[in-house]
């Protein structure tokens, strides 16, 4: 039951890291946020039993495609335009 | 508070119920499918050696032995998206070694280069015994250069013997040596005349062909899978490591 509690708690902390990173003006701390979002969803895949699925998640998309993107914005505005 | 903002609010708290739902509402837990059932009897059971591919690690087993098309195809698909990046971003521009490091920086940097690799490489070969895997370790392995690409710059790359011709070099050879596993089994078979599968790992009654199951005293080897891991660790890694380096050689030639 705690183990459930923790789950959905953390698919909170899941949306609202989305949302945060989808208003944001900031892309560096939209960036910032989607990789915070990721190692949140690594948590989640840890409790749900599957390690090895949350080591990928930590290394590709935390990692790598954090670098990736963070290499994009150098070449746009870091502030989004209204 | 307008229509938008409502439709937004509406949009993420159905999405957040989509979450809740699909956690409470999985009907699965404690039941075990018969393809799981399958696996979980046979994977690890040496006294029924029948099915087995000798890694204690069921789920690397799966990858490799039960599902080793499924893999190999997954890794030339990585292989392929990784090839066309370099063709649309291919430069000729030949990495530079920057020279205003001080010593204190690059021996500090070859230093978590050599930590991060290591983990890389741990996690790639014991995959077979605890969690890991040929495409974690090789994403950690990429991360080892896109620190440094970030962290200093691309310049300090030729320290570490690295250059665009030698990633591609390591990244066919990972490829190389999956394949060349793959078709040993069907080349043994050619040349003895006896059966056995193209990714064969242990040997079955009708086709007695396998790779050893252990390494040394009773240390279970899991047959090829080791060395499989170690060719797409190095084809992953290499690839992202490309991918990387090339998208920062681009940006510097439009700079001029």
């Amino acid at each position: 039951m705690i183990q459930i509690l923790m789950i959905n708690l953390l698919l909170v902390l899941c949306v609202l890291l989305t949302a945060l990173a989808i208003y944001s003006r900031d892309l560096l701390l939209a960036v910032v946020l989607s990789g915070a979002e990721g190692v949140v969803v690594a948590i989640l895949f840890y409790l749900l039993v599957a390690p090895d699925i949350a080591l990928i998640q930590i290394s590709a998309a935390v990692g790598v495609a954090t670098a990736f993107f963070v290499l994009a914005l150098k070449r746009l505005k870091r502030y989004e335009e209204t | 508070m307008n229509i938008r903002t409502v439709a937004e609010i509406l949009f993420i708290a159905s999405l957040f119920l989509i979450l809740v739902y699909a956690m409470i509402g999985y009907p699965d837990i404690g039941f075990v499918r018969p393809l799981g059932e399958f696996y979980l009897y046979n994977s690890f059971n040496e006294s029924n050696s029948t099915w087995w591919s000798a890694a204690p690690n069921a789920l690397t087993g799966l990858l490799w032995d039960y599902r080793g098309y499924d893999t190999l195809y997954e890794t030339m698909v990585f292989y392929i998206g990784a090839t066309a990046a370099v063709i649309f971003f291919e430069r000729a521009v030949p990495l530079r070694q920057s020279k205003g490091m001080s010593m204190i920086v690059r021996a500090s940097a070859k230093l978590m280069f050599i930590f991060i690799t290591t983990t890389a490489i741990v996690i790639t070969i014991f995959s077979v015994k605890t969690s890991g895997g040929g495409f974690q370790g090789g994403s950690i392995l990429a991360i080892a250069y896109i620190v440094i690409l970030v962290a200093l710059s691309k310049g300090f790359l030729p320290y570490l013997k690295i250059n665009i011709e030698r990633a591609h070099l390591i990244r066919i050879l990972g490829l190389v040596i999956i394949i060349g596993l793959a078709l040993t089994p069907v080349v043994f078979s050619l040349i003895m005349g006896i059966n056995a599968y193209a990714l064969q790992n242990q040997p079955k009654q009708w086709s007695p062909f396998g790779f050893p199951p252990f390494l040394g005293l009773r240390s279970l080897s899991g047959g090829n899978i080791i060395p499989l891991s170690i060719g797409e660790m190095l084809q992953v890694g290499m690839g992202f490591t490309l991918m990387f380096v090339l998208l920062t050689l681009k940006e510097d030639g439009e700079e001029k």
